[in-house]
């Protein structure tokens, strides 16, 4: 398994009403002798490296401080200068945001970029949320995988596991609890996505987190809208041994269980 | 501002690790023509491949099937569109398989989305996947630069 993941130490102010190029100052590698990042070339670009041919790209980031009455936004992951994969969000307090390319073809010397677009206030990012991840050949590294659906409907007290039922994917028995999924033996990487809906839904905000051993990995927050349903995408670095598990939060709410799914692939 | 640079993991580049899976097949798929999203339900349909490998599962009369190849027992699979803004509306993404939703996504009161549907499913030989934007009313969807697209997985 081999990949980093690109991040900023520092909050990022997102400017207003201007498209802005994230910088980052940290490389972090799982498994990998490839470097991906070089702040003395440039800080915005995660570089393809020689030898490298198949990767997978997330792009990972949720914004906060937009005020009451929420921005128009575009996250936009660019390939070599030029727009590649775009994901707009309208009328949002919080912008929620991740997306996964898939399994694409590269050649050395393309590089990527996170640039933020906002037609409306500024905001800070989170710092946790943000980052750009790169799986080197993720086609030849899944060593198992997790579905589980929630097994009741849940009334949403603060942050809110589901109680997951019994997996109906799980080859590498790795369901630890009603709650938790423990990483394999080998697993160097897990992503994990959650998706829930609120049985009566109503204006207000949802927020979802993703967790190793007790502590927020990743963050979704979805506001100033009815929308019933949210999810979370979160790629994270593991070691054997560790848990993992998401929560929900919304108001007032109840989740319907039958529509609340946990999916979890492992990578080593 | 510092370069940090350490090594998390035990492998060493070119490794896998012990038990890993072969995909049966991969295939990454987008919407380059343009194409309307209505109320009643619109399958989407793909007109340009990205990268693939033991591919052919793309049914290529049904454009919008990801036929399951023999031996398979699940698929990992990411779908994303979004529609062009227009009025505040409603839209759900599903994930099907032979015809019946196992994944939906709700956006409600939202000009654009994104709409993004994904997830571990269980499938079999001989089933197929489609990826489905129903809308309150009838909307474009955005294509081009990789904003309707899909992933598809198959083990």
């Amino acid at each position: 398994m081999e990949g980093s993941i690109i991040s900023s130490g520092v909050a990022i102010g997102w400017p207003s009403n201007s498209d802005y190029l994230v910088p980052w100052d940290t490389e972090t590698k799982f498994g990998s002798t490839y470097d991906f990042f070089d702040a003395g070339t440039s800080t915005t670009r995660l570089v393809i490296p020689t030898g490298v041919t198949n990767v997978e790209i997330f792009q990972c980031a949720a914004a906060d401080g937009f005020g009451a009455t929420g921005v128009d936004s575009r996250w936009v992951l660019m390939k070599n200068g030029a727009d590649y994969m775009v994901e707009q969000v309208d009328n949002q307090q919080w912008a929620p945001h991740s997306l996964r390319t898939g399994v694409i073809t590269v050649t050395p010397g393309d590089y990527f970029q996170f640039e933020y677009r906002t037609y409306g206030g500024t905001g800070d990012c989170q710092e946790t949320a943000t980052r750009m991840v790169v799986v080197v050949n993720p086609m030849s590294h899944l060593l198992g995988a997790l579905h589980a659906v929630a097994t009741t409907d849940i009334s949403i007290t603060g942050d809110t596991s589901p109680v997951w039922g019994t997996p109906d994917i799980d080859n590498l028995s790795t369901q630890y609890s009603t709650t938790e999924f423990e990483a394999p033996t080998d697993a160097l990487f897990a992503v994990v996505s959650s998706n829930g809906s609120i049985i009566t839904p109503s204006s207000g905000w949802t927020n979802i987190k993703s967790y190793k051993n007790g502590t927020v990995v990743g963050a979704a927050l979805r506001d100033n809208q009815s929308t019933p349903s949210a999810g979370i995408l979160t790629p994270i670095p593991v070691t054997a041994g560790d848990l993992l598990k998401v929560t929900y939060f919304r108001s007032g709410a109840t989740l319907d269980g039958s529509e609340t799914h946990i999916n979890i692939e492992w990578y080593g | 501002m510092s370069l940090l640079l350490f090594q998390v993991g035990m492998g060493a580049a070119g490794s896998g690790a012990s038990g890993s899976l072969t995909p049966l097949a991969w295939e990454s798929w987008s919407r380059a023509a343009a194409l309307n999203a209505s109320s009643s339900g619109t399958s989407v349909l793909w007109d340009t491949a990205g990268a693939t490998s033991g591919g052919g599962m793309r049914d290529g009369t049904n454009t919008d099937r990801f036929n399951v190849p023999t031996g398979a027992s699940f698929a990992v699979v990411s779908f994303k569109a979004q529609c062009s803004a227009g009025s505040t509306g409603d839209v759900t993404a599903n994930i099907k398989v032979n015809g019946t939703t196992v994944r939906t996504f709700k956006h409600w009161g939202q000009y654009w989305g994104p709409f993004r549907a994904e997830g571990v499913i269980p499938v079999s030989s001989g089933d197929y996947i489609t990826f489905e934007v129903v809308p309150t009313a009838t909307y474009a969807l955005y294509v081009g630069q990789n904003i309707t697209s899909c992933s598809v997985r198959v083990f």
